[in-house]
Protein backbone atom coordinates (compact mmCIF):
# COMPACT_ATOMS: atom_id res chain seq x y z
CA UNK A 1 0.00 0.00 0.00
CA UNK A 2 1.41 3.36 -1.05
CA UNK A 3 0.08 6.32 0.91
CA UNK A 4 0.03 9.82 -0.52
CA UNK A 5 -0.32 12.25 2.36
CA UNK A 6 -1.08 15.94 1.99
CA UNK A 7 0.92 16.25 -1.21
CA UNK A 8 1.22 19.74 -2.65
CA UNK A 9 3.17 20.70 -5.72
CA UNK A 10 4.08 23.89 -7.51
CA UNK A 11 6.86 24.36 -9.97
CA UNK A 12 8.01 27.83 -8.94
CA UNK A 13 7.90 29.98 -5.86
CA UNK A 14 4.60 31.85 -5.76
CA UNK A 15 3.42 29.72 -8.68
CA UNK A 16 0.00 28.11 -8.87
CA UNK A 17 -0.50 25.04 -6.71
CA UNK A 18 -0.91 22.26 -9.27
CA UNK A 19 -1.69 19.85 -6.44
CA UNK A 20 -3.13 21.33 -3.30
CA UNK A 21 -3.30 18.75 -0.56
CA UNK A 22 -3.84 15.35 -2.16
CA UNK A 23 -4.41 12.24 -0.04
CA UNK A 24 -4.60 8.88 -1.74
CA UNK A 25 -4.11 5.25 -0.83
CA UNK A 26 -2.88 2.99 -3.64
CA UNK A 27 -3.42 -0.59 -2.45
CA UNK A 28 -1.47 -3.64 -3.60
CA UNK A 29 -3.11 -6.09 -5.95
CA UNK A 30 -5.63 -3.57 -7.23
CA UNK A 31 -6.00 -0.84 -9.81
CA UNK A 32 -6.51 2.74 -8.71
CA UNK A 33 -7.76 5.12 -11.38
CA UNK A 34 -7.42 8.89 -11.28
CA UNK A 35 -9.54 10.87 -13.73
CA UNK A 36 -9.33 14.57 -14.46
CA UNK A 37 -9.70 17.14 -17.18
CA UNK A 38 -6.65 18.05 -19.27
CA UNK A 39 -4.13 20.08 -17.33
CA UNK A 40 -5.62 19.32 -13.91
CA UNK A 41 -2.39 17.80 -12.61
CA UNK A 42 -2.86 14.07 -13.18
CA UNK A 43 0.55 13.60 -14.71
CA UNK A 44 2.17 15.56 -11.89
CA UNK A 45 0.43 13.41 -9.29
CA UNK A 46 1.41 10.20 -11.07
CA UNK A 47 5.02 11.29 -11.39
CA UNK A 48 5.13 12.07 -7.67
CA UNK A 49 3.69 8.67 -6.76
CA UNK A 50 6.12 6.94 -9.14
CA UNK A 51 9.05 8.86 -7.67
CA UNK A 52 9.91 10.82 -10.81
CA UNK A 53 9.09 14.11 -9.15
CA UNK A 54 9.47 15.46 -5.63
CA UNK A 55 6.45 17.01 -3.89
CA UNK A 56 6.80 20.59 -2.65
CA UNK A 57 5.08 19.55 0.59
CA UNK A 58 3.62 16.32 1.95
CA UNK A 59 4.86 12.75 1.66
CA UNK A 60 4.53 9.57 -0.30
CA UNK A 61 4.94 6.67 2.11
CA UNK A 62 5.53 3.00 1.45
CA UNK A 63 6.80 3.33 -2.10
CA UNK A 64 8.27 -0.12 -2.85
CA UNK A 65 11.80 -0.76 -4.05
CA UNK A 66 10.77 -1.65 -7.58
CA UNK A 67 8.55 0.59 -9.64
CA UNK A 68 7.82 1.17 -13.31
CA UNK A 69 6.43 4.23 -15.04
CA UNK A 70 4.85 4.81 -18.43
CA UNK A 71 4.62 8.52 -19.29
CA UNK A 72 1.65 10.07 -21.02
CA UNK A 73 3.72 10.77 -24.13
CA UNK A 74 6.35 8.16 -24.86
CA UNK A 75 9.92 9.46 -25.15
CA UNK A 76 10.59 9.70 -28.87
CA UNK A 77 13.95 11.45 -29.00
CA UNK A 78 15.80 8.20 -28.41
CA UNK A 79 18.50 7.41 -30.91
CA UNK A 80 18.70 3.72 -30.04
CA UNK A 81 16.71 0.94 -31.60
CA UNK A 82 13.85 -0.44 -29.53
CA UNK A 83 15.76 -3.63 -28.70
CA UNK A 84 18.90 -1.73 -27.63
CA UNK A 85 16.76 0.57 -25.50
CA UNK A 86 14.91 -2.32 -23.87
CA UNK A 87 18.23 -4.10 -23.21
CA UNK A 88 19.46 -1.00 -21.36
CA UNK A 89 16.23 -0.64 -19.39
CA UNK A 90 16.41 -4.32 -18.43
CA UNK A 91 20.03 -3.97 -17.35
CA UNK A 92 19.04 -1.03 -15.14
CA UNK A 93 16.72 -3.50 -13.37
CA UNK A 94 19.57 -5.97 -13.02
CA UNK A 95 18.20 -8.42 -15.59
CA UNK A 96 20.48 -10.56 -17.71
CA UNK A 97 20.69 -9.84 -21.43
CA UNK A 98 19.06 -13.17 -22.23
CA UNK A 99 16.11 -12.63 -19.86
CA UNK A 100 15.47 -9.21 -21.38
CA UNK A 101 15.70 -10.53 -24.93
CA UNK A 102 13.20 -13.29 -24.24
CA UNK A 103 10.74 -11.12 -22.35
CA UNK A 104 11.04 -8.15 -24.73
CA UNK A 105 10.56 -10.41 -27.74
CA UNK A 106 7.47 -11.90 -26.17
CA UNK A 107 6.00 -8.46 -25.37
CA UNK A 108 6.85 -7.04 -28.80
CA UNK A 109 4.95 -9.92 -30.31
CA UNK A 110 1.96 -9.59 -27.97
CA UNK A 111 1.70 -5.85 -28.56
CA UNK A 112 2.47 -6.26 -32.27
CA UNK A 113 5.32 -3.73 -32.42
CA UNK A 114 5.71 -2.61 -36.05
CA UNK A 115 7.97 -2.71 -38.00
CA UNK A 116 9.89 -4.41 -35.20
CA UNK A 117 12.34 -4.00 -32.32
CA UNK A 118 15.37 -3.48 -34.60
CA UNK A 119 14.15 -0.04 -35.70
CA UNK A 120 15.37 3.22 -34.06
CA UNK A 121 12.69 4.53 -31.70
CA UNK A 122 12.82 7.96 -33.33
CA UNK A 123 11.58 6.30 -36.56
CA UNK A 124 8.58 4.57 -34.95
CA UNK A 125 5.02 5.85 -35.21
CA UNK A 126 3.35 7.42 -32.16
CA UNK A 127 1.47 4.27 -31.25
CA UNK A 128 4.50 2.04 -31.67
CA UNK A 129 6.78 4.26 -29.58
CA UNK A 130 4.03 4.13 -26.93
CA UNK A 131 4.21 0.33 -27.10
CA UNK A 132 7.96 0.47 -26.42
CA UNK A 133 7.29 2.65 -23.37
CA UNK A 134 4.74 0.07 -22.17
CA UNK A 135 7.12 -2.84 -22.80
CA UNK A 136 9.93 -1.33 -20.68
CA UNK A 137 7.49 -1.18 -17.75
CA UNK A 138 6.61 -4.87 -18.03
CA UNK A 139 10.11 -6.32 -18.55
CA UNK A 140 10.16 -7.55 -14.99
CA UNK A 141 7.47 -7.85 -12.30
CA UNK A 142 7.47 -4.71 -10.12
CA UNK A 143 5.61 -3.82 -6.96
CA UNK A 144 4.33 -0.46 -8.21
CA UNK A 145 3.13 0.30 -11.74
CA UNK A 146 2.23 3.86 -12.70
CA UNK A 147 0.75 4.38 -16.16
CA UNK A 148 -0.25 7.82 -17.40
CA UNK A 149 -3.16 7.42 -19.84
CA UNK A 150 -1.73 4.17 -21.20
CA UNK A 151 -4.42 3.64 -23.81
CA UNK A 152 -4.15 6.90 -25.73
CA UNK A 153 -2.50 6.37 -29.07
CA UNK A 154 -2.86 2.60 -28.95
CA UNK A 155 -5.12 0.63 -31.27
CA UNK A 156 -7.86 -1.63 -29.90
CA UNK A 157 -5.73 -4.80 -29.90
CA UNK A 158 -2.79 -3.18 -28.13
CA UNK A 159 -5.16 -1.55 -25.60
CA UNK A 160 -6.62 -4.96 -24.83
CA UNK A 161 -3.12 -6.40 -24.30
CA UNK A 162 -2.20 -3.54 -21.95
CA UNK A 163 -5.37 -4.27 -20.00
CA UNK A 164 -4.36 -7.94 -19.75
CA UNK A 165 -0.82 -7.02 -18.65
CA UNK A 166 -2.27 -4.79 -15.93
CA UNK A 167 -4.59 -7.54 -14.73
CA UNK A 168 -1.66 -9.98 -14.62
CA UNK A 169 0.38 -7.47 -12.61
CA UNK A 170 -2.51 -6.96 -10.18
CA UNK A 171 -2.81 -10.71 -9.75
CA UNK A 172 0.91 -10.78 -8.88
CA UNK A 173 0.19 -8.27 -6.13
CA UNK A 174 1.39 -5.06 -7.77
CA UNK A 175 -0.09 -1.73 -6.80
CA UNK A 176 -1.35 -0.18 -10.05
CA UNK A 177 -2.06 3.51 -10.53
CA UNK A 178 -3.57 4.58 -13.85
CA UNK A 179 -4.86 7.91 -15.10
CA UNK A 180 -7.68 8.47 -17.52
CA UNK A 181 -9.08 11.64 -19.01
CA UNK A 182 -12.54 10.24 -19.48
CA UNK A 183 -14.64 9.94 -16.40
CA UNK A 184 -14.23 6.28 -15.49
CA UNK A 185 -16.74 4.75 -13.10
CA UNK A 186 -14.54 3.92 -10.13
CA UNK A 187 -12.11 6.77 -10.59
CA UNK A 188 -10.82 9.33 -8.17
CA UNK A 189 -11.54 12.77 -9.56
CA UNK A 190 -8.79 15.39 -9.55
CA UNK A 191 -9.94 18.99 -9.81
CA UNK A 192 -8.47 22.28 -8.63
CA UNK A 193 -5.52 20.49 -7.09
CA UNK A 194 -7.63 18.26 -4.89
CA UNK A 195 -8.70 14.65 -5.16
CA UNK A 196 -12.21 13.40 -4.57
CA UNK A 197 -12.85 9.72 -3.79
CA UNK A 198 -15.23 7.94 -6.18
CA UNK A 199 -18.82 8.63 -5.11
CA UNK A 200 -17.56 9.62 -1.71
CA UNK A 201 -20.18 11.30 0.35
CA UNK A 202 -18.90 12.17 3.79
CA UNK A 203 -22.28 11.38 5.37
CA UNK A 204 -22.39 7.96 3.75
CA UNK A 205 -20.65 5.92 6.40
CA UNK A 206 -20.99 2.16 5.88
CA UNK A 207 -20.57 -0.68 8.27
CA UNK A 208 -19.26 -3.88 6.70
CA UNK A 209 -18.91 -7.23 8.38
CA UNK A 210 -16.49 -9.56 6.58
CA UNK A 211 -15.13 -13.07 7.02
CA UNK A 212 -11.41 -13.21 6.34
CA UNK A 213 -10.09 -15.95 4.06
CA UNK A 214 -8.97 -18.96 6.08
CA UNK A 215 -10.06 -17.20 9.22
CA UNK A 216 -6.85 -15.19 9.10
CA UNK A 217 -7.36 -11.46 9.38
CA UNK A 218 -4.57 -9.52 7.72
CA UNK A 219 -6.08 -6.08 7.46
CA UNK A 220 -2.86 -4.09 7.09
CA UNK A 221 -3.56 -2.71 3.66
CA UNK A 222 -7.30 -2.36 4.14
CA UNK A 223 -7.10 -0.35 7.32
CA UNK A 224 -6.12 2.98 5.67
CA UNK A 225 -9.46 2.87 3.87
CA UNK A 226 -11.38 2.28 7.08
CA UNK A 227 -12.34 4.65 9.84
CA UNK A 228 -12.53 1.89 12.40
CA UNK A 229 -11.63 -1.78 12.38
CA UNK A 230 -12.88 -4.28 14.93
CA UNK A 231 -11.36 -7.75 14.65
CA UNK A 232 -13.52 -10.43 16.21
CA UNK A 233 -13.32 -14.22 16.11
CA UNK A 234 -13.80 -15.21 12.45
CA UNK A 235 -15.06 -11.80 11.46
CA UNK A 236 -13.87 -8.27 10.85
CA UNK A 237 -16.13 -5.27 11.24
CA UNK A 238 -15.13 -2.05 9.51
CA UNK A 239 -16.68 1.38 9.32
CA UNK A 240 -15.73 3.22 6.15
CA UNK A 241 -16.77 5.97 3.77
CA UNK A 242 -15.05 4.12 0.93
CA UNK A 243 -17.06 0.90 1.05
CA UNK A 244 -16.84 0.09 -2.67
CA UNK A 245 -13.08 0.03 -2.76
CA UNK A 246 -12.63 -1.67 0.56
CA UNK A 247 -15.11 -4.36 -0.36
CA UNK A 248 -13.51 -4.82 -3.79
CA UNK A 249 -10.13 -5.37 -2.17
CA UNK A 250 -11.49 -7.73 0.47
CA UNK A 251 -13.38 -9.84 -2.06
CA UNK A 252 -10.34 -9.98 -4.34
CA UNK A 253 -8.47 -11.43 -1.38
CA UNK A 254 -10.97 -14.24 -1.02
CA UNK A 255 -12.87 -12.75 1.90
CA UNK A 256 -16.64 -12.83 1.99
CA UNK A 257 -19.24 -10.33 2.96
CA UNK A 258 -21.56 -11.14 5.84
CA UNK A 259 -23.34 -7.87 6.26
CA UNK A 260 -23.37 -4.33 4.89
CA UNK A 261 -25.46 -1.44 6.08
CA UNK A 262 -25.32 2.34 6.15
CA UNK A 263 -24.48 3.88 9.47
CA UNK A 264 -25.99 7.04 10.81
CA UNK A 265 -23.34 9.68 11.33
CA UNK A 266 -23.96 9.73 15.05
CA UNK B 1 25.64 2.17 -11.26
CA UNK B 2 27.67 0.48 -14.04
CA UNK B 3 24.49 -0.32 -15.98
CA UNK B 4 23.30 3.26 -15.53
CA UNK B 5 26.60 4.75 -16.70
CA UNK B 6 26.66 2.36 -19.63
CA UNK B 7 23.15 3.34 -20.70
CA UNK B 8 23.82 7.09 -20.30
CA UNK B 9 27.10 6.76 -22.21
CA UNK B 10 25.37 4.86 -25.04
CA UNK B 11 22.75 7.61 -25.26
CA UNK B 12 25.26 10.49 -25.10
CA UNK B 13 27.69 8.89 -27.56
CA UNK B 14 24.89 8.46 -30.10
CA UNK B 15 24.12 12.17 -29.93
CA UNK B 16 27.62 12.87 -31.36
CA UNK B 17 27.53 16.27 -29.67
CA UNK B 18 30.64 15.35 -27.69
CA UNK B 19 32.73 15.79 -30.83
CA UNK B 20 32.72 19.60 -30.48
CA UNK B 21 34.24 19.83 -26.95
CA UNK B 22 36.68 17.03 -27.83
CA UNK B 23 37.84 18.88 -30.93
CA UNK B 24 38.00 22.23 -29.12
CA UNK B 25 40.14 20.76 -26.35
CA UNK B 26 42.39 18.95 -28.84
CA UNK B 27 42.98 22.20 -30.72
CA UNK B 28 43.80 23.99 -27.45
CA UNK B 29 46.29 21.29 -26.45
CA UNK B 30 47.81 21.34 -29.93
CA UNK B 31 48.42 25.08 -29.56
CA UNK B 32 49.83 24.70 -26.04
CA UNK B 33 51.96 21.60 -26.47
CA UNK B 34 54.36 21.53 -29.40
CA UNK B 35 57.34 23.75 -28.47
CA UNK B 36 60.19 21.38 -27.49
CA UNK B 37 61.95 23.75 -25.16
CA UNK B 38 58.89 24.81 -23.18
CA UNK B 39 59.03 23.84 -19.49
CA UNK B 40 56.56 21.18 -18.47
CA UNK B 41 54.68 22.80 -15.57
CA UNK B 42 53.35 25.90 -17.43
CA UNK B 43 52.34 23.74 -20.40
CA UNK B 44 50.41 21.29 -18.21
CA UNK B 45 48.78 24.15 -16.30
CA UNK B 46 47.52 25.74 -19.49
CA UNK B 47 46.22 22.39 -20.69
CA UNK B 48 44.40 21.96 -17.34
CA UNK B 49 42.88 25.43 -17.74
CA UNK B 50 41.71 24.49 -21.22
CA UNK B 51 40.04 21.40 -19.77
CA UNK B 52 37.59 23.52 -17.70
CA UNK B 53 35.54 24.81 -20.66
CA UNK B 54 35.70 21.35 -22.23
CA UNK B 55 34.33 19.88 -18.97
CA UNK B 56 31.56 22.52 -18.89
CA UNK B 57 30.63 21.67 -22.46
CA UNK B 58 30.80 17.92 -21.94
CA UNK B 59 28.50 18.20 -18.90
CA UNK B 60 26.01 20.21 -20.93
CA UNK B 61 26.18 17.56 -23.68
CA UNK B 62 25.49 14.72 -21.23
CA UNK B 63 22.73 16.57 -19.36
CA UNK B 64 20.97 17.57 -22.59
CA UNK B 65 21.34 14.21 -24.28
CA UNK B 66 18.60 12.16 -22.62
CA UNK B 67 15.01 12.85 -23.63
CA UNK B 68 13.41 14.70 -20.64
CA UNK B 69 10.50 12.25 -20.62
CA UNK B 70 12.93 9.35 -20.61
CA UNK B 71 14.68 10.96 -17.62
CA UNK B 72 11.50 10.28 -15.62
CA UNK B 73 11.44 6.64 -16.74
CA UNK B 74 15.12 6.19 -15.90
CA UNK B 75 14.63 7.77 -12.48
CA UNK B 76 11.70 5.49 -11.62
CA UNK B 77 13.50 2.40 -12.96
CA UNK B 78 16.61 3.17 -10.90
CA UNK B 79 14.47 4.27 -7.96
CA UNK B 80 16.25 7.60 -7.54
CA UNK B 81 16.33 10.80 -9.55
CA UNK B 82 19.33 11.99 -7.55
CA UNK B 83 21.39 8.96 -8.49
CA UNK B 84 20.53 9.45 -12.17
CA UNK B 85 21.61 13.10 -12.01
CA UNK B 86 24.84 12.23 -10.22
CA UNK B 87 25.53 9.46 -12.73
CA UNK B 88 25.34 12.00 -15.55
CA UNK B 89 27.91 14.18 -13.80
CA UNK B 90 30.07 11.12 -13.16
CA UNK B 91 29.88 10.26 -16.86
CA UNK B 92 30.96 13.78 -17.85
CA UNK B 93 33.80 13.52 -15.34
CA UNK B 94 34.89 10.18 -16.81
CA UNK B 95 35.00 11.87 -20.20
CA UNK B 96 37.25 14.54 -18.67
CA UNK B 97 39.55 11.85 -17.27
CA UNK B 98 39.92 10.50 -20.81
CA UNK B 99 40.69 14.02 -22.08
CA UNK B 100 43.27 14.40 -19.29
CA UNK B 101 45.01 11.22 -20.41
CA UNK B 102 45.00 12.42 -24.01
CA UNK B 103 46.37 15.86 -23.09
CA UNK B 104 49.13 14.52 -20.82
CA UNK B 105 50.32 11.95 -23.36
CA UNK B 106 50.43 14.72 -25.96
CA UNK B 107 52.27 17.17 -23.71
CA UNK B 108 54.75 14.59 -22.36
CA UNK B 109 55.67 13.26 -25.79
CA UNK B 110 56.30 16.75 -27.17
CA UNK B 111 58.49 18.16 -24.39
CA UNK B 112 62.23 17.97 -23.82
CA UNK B 113 61.87 19.08 -20.19
CA UNK B 114 62.80 16.54 -17.52
CA UNK B 115 59.69 14.55 -16.49
CA UNK B 116 59.48 13.72 -12.80
CA UNK B 117 56.78 11.79 -10.96
CA UNK B 118 56.09 14.83 -8.76
CA UNK B 119 55.62 17.10 -11.74
CA UNK B 120 53.39 14.56 -13.43
CA UNK B 121 51.31 14.29 -10.23
CA UNK B 122 50.86 18.05 -10.17
CA UNK B 123 49.75 17.97 -13.80
CA UNK B 124 47.21 15.19 -13.24
CA UNK B 125 45.77 16.87 -10.13
CA UNK B 126 45.53 20.26 -11.84
CA UNK B 127 43.59 18.63 -14.69
CA UNK B 128 41.29 16.72 -12.32
CA UNK B 129 40.54 19.88 -10.30
CA UNK B 130 39.73 21.90 -13.41
CA UNK B 131 37.54 19.02 -14.64
CA UNK B 132 35.71 18.92 -11.29
CA UNK B 133 35.05 22.66 -11.39
CA UNK B 134 33.90 22.41 -15.01
CA UNK B 135 31.51 19.52 -14.32
CA UNK B 136 30.07 21.15 -11.17
CA UNK B 137 29.53 24.51 -12.89
CA UNK B 138 28.19 22.66 -15.93
CA UNK B 139 25.53 21.10 -13.67
CA UNK B 140 24.40 24.61 -12.70
CA UNK B 141 24.05 25.92 -16.26
CA UNK B 142 22.42 22.92 -17.96
CA UNK B 143 19.25 20.83 -17.78
CA UNK B 144 17.22 20.57 -15.65
CA UNK B 145 18.40 23.81 -13.98
CA UNK B 146 18.66 25.86 -17.19
CA UNK B 147 16.69 24.10 -19.93
CA UNK B 148 17.37 26.69 -22.65
CA UNK B 149 20.59 26.07 -24.55
CA UNK B 150 21.08 29.73 -25.57
CA UNK B 151 21.21 30.82 -21.93
CA UNK B 152 23.51 27.87 -21.21
CA UNK B 153 26.00 28.95 -23.88
CA UNK B 154 26.10 32.54 -22.59
CA UNK B 155 26.51 31.34 -19.00
CA UNK B 156 29.27 28.93 -20.01
CA UNK B 157 31.26 31.59 -21.84
CA UNK B 158 30.71 33.95 -18.88
CA UNK B 159 31.98 31.36 -16.41
CA UNK B 160 35.12 30.67 -18.44
CA UNK B 161 35.91 34.39 -18.80
CA UNK B 162 35.31 34.92 -15.07
CA UNK B 163 37.64 32.03 -14.27
CA UNK B 164 40.33 33.55 -16.48
CA UNK B 165 39.97 37.17 -15.44
CA UNK B 166 38.74 37.43 -11.84
CA UNK B 167 41.73 37.38 -9.47
CA UNK B 168 41.88 34.24 -7.29
CA UNK B 169 38.85 32.62 -8.96
CA UNK B 170 39.57 28.94 -8.29
CA UNK B 171 40.86 26.88 -9.93
CA UNK B 172 42.08 28.47 -13.17
CA UNK B 173 43.19 31.94 -12.18
CA UNK B 174 45.49 31.04 -9.25
CA UNK B 175 46.96 28.08 -11.16
CA UNK B 176 47.75 30.16 -14.24
CA UNK B 177 49.16 33.11 -12.32
CA UNK B 178 51.43 31.06 -10.07
CA UNK B 179 52.52 28.26 -12.42
CA UNK B 180 53.09 29.93 -15.80
CA UNK B 181 55.43 32.94 -15.57
CA UNK B 182 57.66 32.18 -12.58
CA UNK B 183 56.85 28.61 -11.47
CA UNK B 184 57.62 28.07 -7.79
CA UNK B 185 60.25 25.51 -6.80
CA UNK B 186 57.62 23.66 -4.78
CA UNK B 187 54.20 23.94 -6.44
CA UNK B 188 52.42 21.65 -3.94
CA UNK B 189 51.30 24.33 -1.40
CA UNK B 190 49.64 26.39 -4.16
CA UNK B 191 47.95 23.30 -5.56
CA UNK B 192 46.80 22.35 -2.06
CA UNK B 193 45.19 25.76 -1.61
CA UNK B 194 43.49 25.60 -4.99
CA UNK B 195 42.16 22.13 -4.17
CA UNK B 196 40.92 23.30 -0.77
CA UNK B 197 38.96 26.05 -2.50
CA UNK B 198 37.79 24.18 -5.58
CA UNK B 199 36.45 20.99 -3.99
CA UNK B 200 34.00 22.66 -1.52
CA UNK B 201 32.90 25.14 -4.20
CA UNK B 202 32.26 22.30 -6.65
CA UNK B 203 30.32 20.39 -4.00
CA UNK B 204 28.24 23.50 -3.25
CA UNK B 205 27.52 24.02 -6.96
CA UNK B 206 26.40 20.40 -7.38
CA UNK B 207 24.20 20.64 -4.28
CA UNK B 208 22.63 23.90 -5.51
CA UNK B 209 21.96 22.34 -8.92
CA UNK B 210 20.43 19.33 -7.19
CA UNK B 211 18.07 21.48 -5.08
CA UNK B 212 16.87 23.48 -8.09
CA UNK B 213 16.45 20.29 -10.13
CA UNK B 214 14.41 18.75 -7.29
CA UNK B 215 12.10 21.75 -7.07
CA UNK B 216 11.65 21.75 -10.86
CA UNK B 217 11.17 17.99 -11.21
Amino acid sequence: MILVEGVRKRFSRRGRWVLDGVDLAVPNGARTVVAAANGAGKSTLLRIVAGASAPTAGHVRGRPASAAYVPERAPVRLRMTASQYLAHMGRLRGLSARTVRTRAGELCERLDLRPGPAVPIIALSKGNSQKVAVIQAFLHPVELLVLDEPYTGLDADASRVVGELLTEAERDGAAVLVSAHEHAAAAFLLAEGRLRAPNARPDRLMRLVLTPAGGHASIDDLSPLAREVIIGPGRVTVRTVDADRLLGLALARGWSLLEARPEDPA
Amino acid sequence: MIALLRYLAADALRSQRWTAPLLGFAVAVAIIAPSDAAPLLPTMTMSAAALLPAALWLTVVVNHSEDPVQTHITGVTIGSLTRTRLAKLALAYLGCVLLTGLALVWVLTSTNDRITVGLLGIGVLAHLLCALAGVALGAVISRPVLPRIGVTVLAGVGIFLAELLIPHAPPIHPLLTSFTDHPPVNPWPTLGWVAAETIPLAAAAILAAHLVARAKS
